[in-house]
């Protein structure tokens, strides 16, 4: 089980799980960092001592349930609002008090479409592009190249209003790239786009990646998480865990989950837990297609577990590592981590 | 990518640029905000006439009153104001008219007006109506006051022309008296002392008619008012009993001395005559009309080609159309960009409140001076209101109270929490610019702190300054102009530290 960093969590949350960043040697500097960062609103703690680290060139997703706090930590990132308390350093200076120098390595996506309905697509990427200074020469090509990313190219001279949602998503993500950002703040890009631009949009974030560029993404859609790089998972207001994303399995489950399909359901509860005493399992419950047992990570013998289910009289068919959907992961990590989320 | 070095330029016009093309695709919002409301004036122009109508007028007059005859005296001289329904003798009959609307007035004159003022009392004549506007009310009663002052100058009048032929018969005294002129001189010629004395009496009867007949004219001219005071006639009347009294004294010379008397002084008492009988023929043949009314009245403007009601509201109807564009335009853009979220993306951008402001200013105020232009055009050709001035100085009035009512609509903008809270704010600027600015009604009627509220807009010093351009051709005030300049300069600082703080960092506690 991995080791946890702090004392005894508040208000029934346990502290993140952190790992370490993986060794990519593309992963330089840390390019976000902030300490004990809390934001109140009245009586509300939006945020609640979050501790995170983003190393530069790589995607960090955000997830967690609606209202946990993604998109206020985003705008304490981006300077948008000073924190009650703690602190945030981007390129290593508070972003509240950043110069326009600095804002011009930022990118910022909101969650909402932000773009003049009554312009034209192009007018408002022309104009989104003006604000961060991109030359006239090259302009027009950019935009082009802009608007074929996000294939809004046959729309370029409608109004945003005459556009569709997924396509005022498409064309607010164009104009958060226009200018080349260094630093992208992408609150829930995705949300409204349809599953095969979906796919395209990441498959652009990768390479803004490999070009470099650090990228934070908050989103609802768990299983995007398998496109970043670091998955922070948020809930009321605190970071529960900070993982690559393969360690986000056995972290909700506390190990490696094994289903165990028998011919035979003879198990009762008494089985049950004479099998979780036995040692390297972690636990085991009843599954729909069997049994599920979670083994310790340090010990995953999948062959010791049959011959111990068996000796216990069970007719076991087959033994599968289980490969969980984000989803599942998703809420078993609520359940586990901070399980007054599930109630609320 | 390295941002180019003309951000700062590029970022403003980016405004610029896009709050034309904002506007310009809103045809129905330009329309609603700027059109509608020179429609509404030129339809308000087009269908206002600088007339009275008459008002269907009920006369309450006793059936044995006096007065009865007076009414279609009374009715000829309030001619303009009043169009005759009818005389009854029944007041609650004609009140009841009145309630139901079938007349606008009714008239009610005193039973028996001669008692009244042989009482020492003024007969009342009472004007009733039902009209609340105060400018009606108002109408009505300079209206009435001018009838019952039109009725009191025909009745001197009257008095004025028995004067007159009081005075008629005086010229045959004269004939009398130069008569016996001549008898004295003859009898002075011949020394009959009889004689003499004969003609002596009679210039003294002479001299006695005369000076009755130049009191009663006197009279007559002291009731017209011209009495300065000392109990002594004046003018015509002062004039005859002047001579009058020249002629006692001569005839008196003559009777203390006959034998001193010579033609010298018996020419002087013909010339005595003479000058009364002028001054008594003058009174006589004066209309009395004009003597009852010896004043009247021309105004002459100084002012040359202002010679229509339009031309005196068309400025300010400019300047008022003008300032609703400013505020209506501004009071909705970073209110809108805040209900879009757009506000956000420039707190994270390289992009200073200065920029935004500065962008959105130019943009505002280059459509406002297209517009401007449009109107001025329209309000100098179409209706032939007079531009006196220079062109310059009216393009910078309207540049000035572009810029004023822009910043106050981002000030508006910037305190609103919706674009229907903005437009609220506007529609109350609006009220309070056609009552407070002198649009209606003459600022200098204010009073207080609410003649300070007309200075808070924009129109009231646009509208001086356009006035003084179009229609004076004056040079701009100064004084005017200056505090105009600091009103801007006043709604540009607000409107820069507002969107500082509507793009600023947000510090919640």
């Amino acid at each position: 089980m991995p080791a946890t960093n702090g004392s005894e969590p508040q208000r029934g949350l346990r502290p993140p799980e952190v790992s370490a960043a993986p060794g990519d040697p593309r992963i330089r500097n840390t390019v976000i960092e902030t300490h004990g960062l809390v934001q109140v609103y009245g009586d509300q703690r939006a945020l609640d001592g979050i501790d995170l680290s983003v190393p530069e060139g790589s995607i960090m997703g955000v997830i967690g349930p609606s209202g946990c706090g993604k998109s206020t930590l985003v705008r304490a990132l981006t300077g948008m609002e000073r924190p009650t308390e703690g602190t945030v350093t981007v390129f290593g200076k508070d972003p509240a008090i950043a110069t326009s120098r600095m804002r011009s390595r930022f990118g910022y996506m909101p969650q909402m479409p932000t773009l003049f309905p009554n312009l034209s697509a192009s007018a408002n990427l022309s104009f989104i592009a003006s604000l961060y200074g991109v030359p006239w020469r090259g302009r027009r090509q950019r935009l082009r190249r802009m608007l074929d990313l996000v294939e809004l190219t046959p729309h370029r001279r409608k109004q945003v209003s005459e556009l569709s949602g997924g396509m005022q998503r498409r064309l607010t993500l164009a104009a958060t790239l226009v200018h080349e950002p260094e630093l992208l703040f992408l609150d829930e890009p995705t949300a409204g786009v349809d599953p095969v631009l979906r796919e395209r949009f990441w498959t652009h974030f990768r390479e803004l990646r490999d070009e470099g560029r650090t990228i934070v993404v908050p989103t609802q859609y768990v299983n995007e998480a398998v496109s970043c790089d670091t998955v922070a998972v948020m809930a009321r207001g605190r970071l529960i865990a900070v993982q690559p994303p393969d360690r986000l399995a056995p972290l909700a489950f506390g190990g490696v989950p094994v289903l165990l399909r028998l011919r035979s359901a003879w198990f009762g509860t008494g089985d049950l837990r004479r099998l979780a005493a036995t040692a390297g399992i972690h636990s085991a419950s009843g599954h729909d297609e069997g049994l599920l047992v979670v083994l310790d990570e340090r010990n995953a013998d999948l062959v010791a577990l049959r011959a111990a289910v068996e000796g216990m009289g069970a007719d076991v068919e087959d033994v599968v590592l289980l490969e969980p959907t984000y989803d599942e992961i998703f809420v078993r990590l609520i359940e586990r981590l901070a399980p007054t989320e599930v109630g609320a | 990518m390295k941002p180019s070095p003309a951000r700062l330029p590029m970022q403003a016009s980016a405004f610029v640029r896009k709050e034309i093309a904002d506007v310009v695709h809103q045809p129905r919002l330009l329309l609603t905000l700027v059109i509608g409301p020179f429609l509404v004036l030129a339809a308000f122009g087009a269908g206002y006439r600088d007339e009275t109508r008459p008002m269907r007028t009920l006369f309450v007059v006793a059936e044995d009153s006096p007065v009865r005859d007076q009414l279609e005296q009374y009715a000829e001289a309030v001619g303009q104001f009043v169009d005759p329904a009818g005389v009854t003798d029944d007041p609650a009959a004609a009140r009841r008219s009145l309630m139901d609307g079938d007349v606008d007035l009714v008239v009610v004159f005193p039973d028996d007006p001669i008692r009244e003022v042989m009482a020492g009392n003024r007969a009342r004549v009472t004007v009733i109506h039902t009209r609340l506007d105060p400018i009606e009310r108002t109408a009505i009663f300079f209206a009435s006051k001018l009838a019952v002052d039109e009725i009191n100058s025909q009745v001197l009048a009257a008095v004025v022309a028995e004067g007159q032929a009081f005075a008629a018969p005086a010229t045959d005294v004269v004939t009398v008296g130069r008569s016996a002129v001549g008898s004295l001189r003859d009898a002075l010629d011949s020394g009959s002392e009889a004689e003499i004395e004969e003609a002596l009496a009679v210039l003294d009867g002479v001299a006695v008619d005369l000076r009755v007949t130049a009191r009663a004219s006197a009279a007559v001219v002291e009731r017209l008012g011209s009495d300065d005071g000392s109990g002594a006639p004046d003018g015509v009347a002062a004039g005859v009993m002047t001579s009058v009294d020249a002629l006692s004294g001569l005839v008196d010379d003559v009777r203390s001395d006959p034998q001193g008397a010579g033609n010298e002084r018996l020419d002087d008492i013909d010339r005595q005559l003479d000058d009364a009988a002028t001054g008594l023929e003058q009174f006589a043949t004066v209309d009395p009309d004009i003597l009852v009314r010896p004043l009247r009245s021309d105004v002459e403007l100084a002012v040359e080609g202002v010679d229509d009601v339009a031309d005196w509201y068309a400025p300010a109807a400019v300047v008022l159309m003008l300032q609703q564009f400013g505020i209506a335009f501004g009071s909705l853009t970073f209110v809108r960009e805040r209900q879009l979220g757009i506000t956000d993306v420039f707190r994270v951008a390289p992009i200073g409140a200065p920029a935004i402001v500065a962008g959105k200013f130019l943009a505002y105020v280059v459509m406002g001076m297209v517009v401007g232009a449009v109107l001025m055009t329209s309000v100098v050709l179409v209706l032939d209101v007079p531009l006196t001035g220079s062109i310059g100085a009216a393009a910078a009035v309207m540049a000035l109270t572009l810029v004023a009512s822009v910043g106050l609509g981002f000030v508006i903008s910037l305190a609103s929490r919706t674009d229907a809270q903005a437009v609220q704010y506007t529609m109350i600027v609006l009220l309070a610019s056609l009552f407070f600015s002198g649009f209606f009604l003459s600022s200098e009627q204010l009073h207080g702190a609410a003649a300070g509220v007309g200075w808070l807009l924009p129109v009231t010093y646009g509208m001086r300054l356009l006035r003084d351009v179009m229609l004076r051709g004056i040079e701009l005030d100064t004084g005017v102009v200056g505090a105009f300049g600091a009103y801007c300069l006043v709604v540009v600082v607000l409107s820069v530290l507002g969107a500082r703080r509507r793009t600023g960092v947000i510090r919640k506690s």
